[in-house]
């Protein structure tokens, strides 16, 4: 099989996609809050902090009174942003969790283990083991990713099986797909109200996994092991039993990525139709006039007043002057 | 005898190993335990009276709350209670892992991985052995064009 980096980019197209989305709640944010005398170079960052709060606040009491509908939906994107954030902090305290239930690999504890990584690609791995019956393999670790196999997974695959893995895992730790999906699931958790966000978000899950498959089968020319692998930890129940509450799941399955590694077709399905990104565009646009327009008339006046009021009051300090 | 399954509700995320799970003292019982197999509490406090002071009505009350728990079986011969696990160390060492796992999957903000398996769609078995199948052949074929040349 040849390797095919088309999967590769697809991912990296499909991350910047969503990046670029990612700019729809910021710009609407921007544009309310753009009036409300932040713009003044704070002295500290206590004060930043209190000059933004007490912006939103008076922006949002001005906006209520005139544009409830525009205050709604300007609380909406804030909310999102807010929702994703904490999601985003829960993971990555969640994420530290998951790494302290493993120990690192010491070699002559799992002789299978030990032959599968005497590969020269494999000979610097950062390989955790994790004390759990389930076959499992993942990347685990934004900064600086480490590999993580469960004794159930190295029980149940063969050396060559197993090379596989590392060689597919070692792919997500040289790309630090870790890092990629937290901007990916973060995007996608802020994005919720855009049809197209998600699908997106699942298109790229498949495209990292593909690289991922494509890696692998490059590195070890034995597609029919890596299959097997896959065969052989998906009927140890692997992803009912733990991933059960994984939000952000590929279209592909196991069985798509088999046929696939066997030259058999496979093709990942994209959930991505013209219909998501139709109907994304005229929510976003929609929400774009909601919220911009009624800055454009007199009220963008009165914010400007508002802001020139807010600039008279004397801010706040917490800031111990420097001798 | 009591064979309920082990309560594993308590978890200390900052502890190492079986203090997870455990407070120090059932942590050290349940090894006595593990290390000798079936005991009384006559013989764990003996075992453990050599590690640290401790007094005999102590350890009988916490084996009972170990029993209690599920950790371990209570038999009652004609003399003393006889404590054995209810399973081996690996296996609680496992059991302990994956409920911590399915735990932390099932949280608000799941651990960021890239798994081997991402989806969670439900499989046919049927088909897996299908793909089983596939696999075999094209082995036996590899082995084949390998003889061949």
């Amino acid at each position: 099989m040849t390797p095919r980096p088309e999967a590769s980019r697809r991912a990296g197209r499909l991350l910047g996609v969503l990046s670029l989305l990612g700019l729809i709640p910021v710009a609407g944010l921007g544009i309310v809050l753009s009036g409300a005398g932040t713009n003044e170079f704070p002295h500290t960052l206590v004060n930043a902090c209190l000059a933004t709060m007490r912006a939103a606040w008076q922006v949002t009491e001005q906006h209520l009174a005139m544009h409830p509908l525009t205050t709604g939906i300007a609380l909406l994107l804030g909310g999102s942003l807010a929702w994703a954030t904490l999601r985003t902090l829960a993971s990555v305290a969640n994420t530290r969790k998951l790494l302290t239930e493993s120990e690192t690999y010491t070699p002559g504890r799992y002789p299978t283990l030990d032959t599968a990584r005497a590969h020269r690609a494999l000979s610097g791995l950062a390989l955790r083991v994790l004390t759990s019956s389930r076959p499992l393999a993942f990347t685990v670790g934004l900064w600086r990713p480490q590999i993580v196999v469960s004794e159930g997974i190295i029980a149940r695959l063969s050396e060559a099986e197993l090379r596989g893995v590392l060689f597919h895992e070692r792919s997500h730790a040289h790309r630090r797909d870790p890092l990629r999906l937290l901007v990916v699931r973060f995007l996608a958790d802020a994005l919720w109200f855009l049809p197209v966000a998600r699908s997106l978000a699942r298109d790229f899950v498949d495209a990292v996994e593909e690289s991922a498959d494509d890696w692998a089968v490059e590195a070890t020319r034995q597609p029919v092991e890596l299959a097997s692998a896959l065969v052989k930890a998906a009927k140890g129940g692997a992803p009912q039993a733990v991933l059960a509450g994984t939000s952000l799941a590929g279209n592909l399955s196991v069985e798509d990525r088999v046929e696939r590694l066997l030259g058999l077709g496979g093709k990942a399905r994209s959930g991505t139709t013209r219909g998501k990104w139709a109907a994304s565009g005229f929510i976003g646009l929609a929400l774009f006039i909601l919220v911009a327009l009624p800055l454009s008339g007199q009220e963008a006046a009165s914010l400007k007043a508002m802001d020139e009021a807010m600039r008279r009051m004397p801010m706040m300090s917490c800031s111990v002057p420097l001798r | 005898m009591d064979t309920k399954r082990p309560n594993l509700n308590i978890f200390r995320p900052s502890e190492k190993g079986l203090r997870k799970i455990f407070g120090d003292l059932e942590a050290d019982i349940m090894e006595a335990i593990w290390a000798r197999g079936p005991a009384t509490v006559a013989d764990v406090h003996k075992l453990l009276e050599g590690q640290r002071e401790i007094a005999y009505t102590t350890v009988k009350t916490v084996m009972g709350r170990l029993a209690e728990k599920g950790h371990l079986h209570r038999r009652i011969t004609d003399r003393a209670h006889v404590f054995t696990p209810t399973s081996s160390r690996e296996a609680f060492l496992r059991e302990v892992s994956d409920a911590i796992l399915a735990g932390l999957f099932s949280e608000f903000g799941q651990p960021i991985a890239a798994h081997l398996l991402e989806s969670i769609s439900q499989w046919d078995p049927a088909s897996l052995d299908r793909l089983e199948r596939l696999i075999e052949e094209r082995r036996a074929r590899q082995k084949l064009e390998e003889g061949d040349s």
